[in-house]
């Protein structure tokens, strides 16, 4: 719907100016964006001019997928959207707005004929409704407040973020005490409610205090505020289930991206990718090619072998730069075989300044050991876990790289330190490293020769759904037989529900094309088809697992 | 002397609840009984089913055999079961360690334990030329004693792949936080809080390591554990006399500045070659208390003494 020319008057140098500034926010510190979809052209120069004179970026986007996927979700400023006057339309495109974004609202655009729309959207959760005629001045007032909202929810989620993380690892014995601080009692009376000594209740709150770096009382109980336990509840905090985080505080995985060799194999393209924040890096690599043993990709068609790069900035990674600029710090990658061939090299990009914790590990079958041992690996914050790693020898069938290789199928748990199949389980639970998957790599039969595996922590996952489907016999449909949202195990009872035969998710793709498949932002959340939907997701890979010529299995991950 | 104490021990608590001592005797043929003590009862005379073995007879017999650290937990029942009969208290393991000097094994020293968290260990040389664990007692650690059979040490890796680079015993405090431990997780129930590494071999060849993993006060191996390393010196008549260069203790128990009986003991150790309890009263700066003194020679020097004291 156009804004009429005559509404909007075209800016006066002097007087236009003065009165734009004392309506611009004060500067932000971080930068600002309007984002525009579905406009019409004139709609959008409009808009265009009245960013610019307020002092915030313009980005316009033909369609919403293109706006979910090149927009990150912290962003700051707001989405102005055309009305498509059709409530179920703009239903759908408002719910994926929101859920992509953690602090952008919502302007819709309308004209003065479908004023009546204008109360279903507000109902549908927009900001404000701009009714066009709308004068140049009432546009930038708009934006401005829509700016301001936007920074003051950021501030809110940061804050929740930064609260969360400090109170991740308390105890439920912790929480106990911590709640009925908070609820006026003194330490005789907590003591004698929790039948425990007074020094235990001193201990405890001294522990927690420690845990989250709190100078004082009033300063631990202000953080478990913003960490929201008073609105959630202690029970539910308590209960070794985190408050989900926004999507945001998980974004140690900034891209996930599939290269394939050329038809005449002289090297590798990207087929296929996704990325979250890193713009730059994403730009840089379009049109990149990899010879073997060129890069990392190059490195992990050569070897036939994950390969690992810790720090990006001191290493040989090709794309270093742009890495630094867009905080892609650490990259790991992997193969996928079909039979003999490397058809595709998996690389995940990440960045592990997030205070998140993580391993990944190659295994490699050695004749000598008569078993598996550590070829290389990268681990994030868990140098025990790496230190006892590279001193072990896992028989076929035993740990999560024996079972992997005996199985030559991916193998996922969550229960770590209690899982009989988990020979690092005391290791990883002092890592606090909750769940984790082996995947095999070589299509040599049983059993695989090489395995990779990967380990999450609970409040800073790389993926925080992992996915294990399996085709049925005689290849007739493909159902879920595990799993893992946010360290739990889904109940088999709930997994029957799920299958994938249509080819509408990526496990179906994958399975069908025996290829990895990728997927972000807008498109995750019908392109996974889970059992568990509480966790948002903006990334995910589907890895088919092809044994002897046939896709045994599909792996989903995501996050 | 000095006397650092004159209270009486206790010993309710140890993992150690008897010791034997065994030298190879002049032929070399045999294995004979010299001391043997139980820690429960030390007014007790323990009388030993037999004060003389041949190679692979009884637990210090088979020790003396494989040339090797041996650790026992449960299996084989009987010579257990011998051992506690002996000892005159129940016995939940045993560990039975051969001490060389140059070529040759010149003792066994065997330790009966009772039940209480901690873990002994003996890793040794395997086909791929690495250490693995051949042997082991485990008191309350099974998330720990889980993890030990599959992990694997190079020469110069974790304390006992340092005991067969340096030939030497070591020590290492806290080892839930000591990176030279690489199996340490923070979240360890029994509280570890020493490691002691202990060689076992001769200089033709490494054999083993013994690995002693000491507990909290709780339920420590013995009253006191030290470490002296040592140098060879010579007196005024030339013969070859040890000289103490450091002293580690696990407890503190005795004071680290005063060392004549610490000499002395070390004296009566080079002469024999061979491992020796202490009990004369003299001796010991608290006469109510005893020390197992066994020697770790190199290249035919004495390099160090490691005690365990009751």
């Amino acid at each position: 719907m156009p804004l009429t020319t005559h509404s909007i008057q075209p800016p006066q140098p002097i007087a236009l100016t003065r009165s734009l500034n004392s309506m611009a926010p004060s500067k932000p510190t971080s930068p600002v964006t309007i984002y525009a979809v579905g406009l019409t052209t004139d709609a959008a120069r409009a808009l265009l001019e009245a960013t610019s004179l307020a002092g915030f970026g313009f980005r316009q986007y033909p369609t919403l997928n293109g706006l979910l996927e090149g927009a990150a979700p912290s962003a700051t400023g707001c989405v102005v959207l055309g009305s498509s006057n059709d409530t179920a339309q703009d239903e759908l495109t408002i719910g994926q707005l929101t859920h992509h974004f953690t602090s952008i609202p919502v302007v819709a655009l309308l004209d003065s004929t479908s004023a009546q729309h204008a109360v279903a959207l507000m109902r549908l959760g927009v900001f404000n409704v701009i009714v066009t005629p709308v004068s140049h001045e009432e546009l930038v007032s708009e934006l401005t407040d829509a700016v301001n909202h936007s920074l003051q929810s950021q501030t809110s989620v940061d804050a929740f973020r930064d609260a969360s993380l400090r109170m991740q690892n308390a105890t439920r014995k912790e929480l106990d005490v911590l709640e009925l601080i908070m609820s006026g009692m003194r330490n005789k009376e907590i003591a004698a409610k929790l039948g425990i000594t007074t020094r235990a209740v001193e201990d405890r709150r001294f522990r927690l205090m420690k845990k989250v770096e709190a100078d004082s009382v009033a300063e631990l109980v202000s953080v478990a505020v913003r960490a929201k336990y008073f609105d959630q509840g202690f029970a539910a905090a308590g209960n070794r289930s985190r408050p989900v985080l926004p999507s945001s505080s998980r974004q140690c995985v900034k891209g996930i991206e599939v290269w394939v060799p050329d038809s005449d194999d002289n090297g590798l393209s990207l087929e296929q990718s996704c990325y979250r924040d890193a713009y730059a890096f994403r730009d840089a690599t379009h049109g990149m090619k990899f010879h073997k043993g060129e890069g990392l990709p190059g490195r992990v068609w050569q070897q036939r072998a994950p390969a690992f790069l810790k720090d990006l900035i001191t290493t040989e990674f090709v794309r270093s730069d742009v890495a630094d600029a867009d905080g892609v710090t650490t990259a790991v990658g992997f193969p996928v075989f079909d039979r003999t061939e490397v058809v595709a090299v998996v690389l995940l990009l990440l960045d592990s300044r997030q205070q998140m914790r993580a391993a990944f590990e190659h295994w490699e079958y050695e004749k000598k050991q008569k078993g598996l041992r550590l070829s290389a690996g990268t681990y994030i914050n868990c140098e025990k876990l790496r230190r006892i790693s590279e001193f072990l020898v896992l028989p076929i069938g035993e740990g999560m790289a024996g079972t992997t290789a005996d199985r030559s199928r991916p193998y996922i748990t969550s229960q770590l330190n209690e899982d009989a199949n988990v020979v690092r389980g005391v290791a990883l639970a002092a890592e606090n490293l909750v769940s984790g998957i082996g995947i095999p790599l070589t299509d040599s039969g049983k059993p695989a020769d090489d395995v990779f595996t990967l380990f999450n922590s609970q409040s800073s996952p790389v993926f925080s759904l992992m996915q294990l489907w399996k085709p049925t016999p005689g290849n007739i449909d493909l159902v879920l037989s595990a799993e893992y949202a946010d360290g739990v195990a889904t109940l088999s009872s709930q997994l029957s529900e799920a299958s994938d035969t249509d080819d509408k998710g990526i496990a179906g793709q994958a399975w069908q094309t025996r290829r990895p498949v990728v997927v972000g932002n807008g498109s995750v959340a019908e392109s996974v088809v889970r059992c568990h939907t509480r966790t948002q997701l903006s990334l995910a890979v589907a890895l088919p697992t092809i044994v002897s010529g046939e896709v045994t299995a599909v792996t989903i991950l995501a996050n | 002397m000095a006397t650092e104490t004159q209270s009486q021990p206790s010993h309710a608590t140890l993992l150690v609840r008897y010791i034997e001592v065994w030298q190879v005797d002049e032929t070399g043929q045999q294995l004979t009984l010299i001391a043997n003590r139980c820690i429960d009862n030390p007014d007790a005379t323990p009388v030993a089913e037999k004060t003389v073995v041949g190679p692979g007879e009884g637990i210090a017999g088979r020790a003396w055999n494989q040339k090797s650290a041996t650790v026992l937990q449960e299996e084989p029942s009987e010579l257990i079961a011998s051992l506690s009969q002996q000892a005159g208290t129940d016995l939940a393991g045993v560990v039975a360690i051969p001490t060389f000097d140059r070529t040759e094994i010149r003792g066994v020293v065997v330790l009966g334990l009772g039940t209480g968290h901690g873990a002994i260990e003996a890793w040794s040389r395997d086909e791929r030329d690495e250490l693995s664990l051949s042997s082991s007692w485990y008191g309350g650690l099974p998330g720990f004693e889980f993890i030990s059979r599959y992990v694997r040490f190079p020469k110069g890796a974790g304390i006992p792949g340092e005991v067969w680079k340096t030939r030497r015993p070591q020590l290492a405090r806290e080892p839930g936080r000591n990176p030279r431990f690489v199996r340490s997780f923070e979240n360890d129930p029994a509280h570890l809080t020493t490691a002691v590494g202990i060689p076992v071999g001769s200089d033709s060849g490494f054999a083993s390591s013994v690995l002693l993993l000491l507990p909290s006060s709780a339920v420590p191996l013995a009253n006191d554990f030290e470490l002296w390393a040592t140098r060879s010196g010579r007196n005024e008549d030339e013969s070859i006399t040890p000289i103490l260069e450091t002293v580690q203790t696990a407890a503190g128990l005795f004071d680290k500045s005063s060392n004549d009986w610490r000499i002395r003991i070390a004296e009566q150790v080079a002469r024999t070659a061979a491992p020796q309890l202490i009990t004369d009263t003299k001796l010991l700066p608290d006469p109510a208390r005893v020390c197992l003194a066994v020697p770790t020679y190199h290249d035919g020097e004495l390099i160090a003494v490691w005690t365990l004291i009751f």
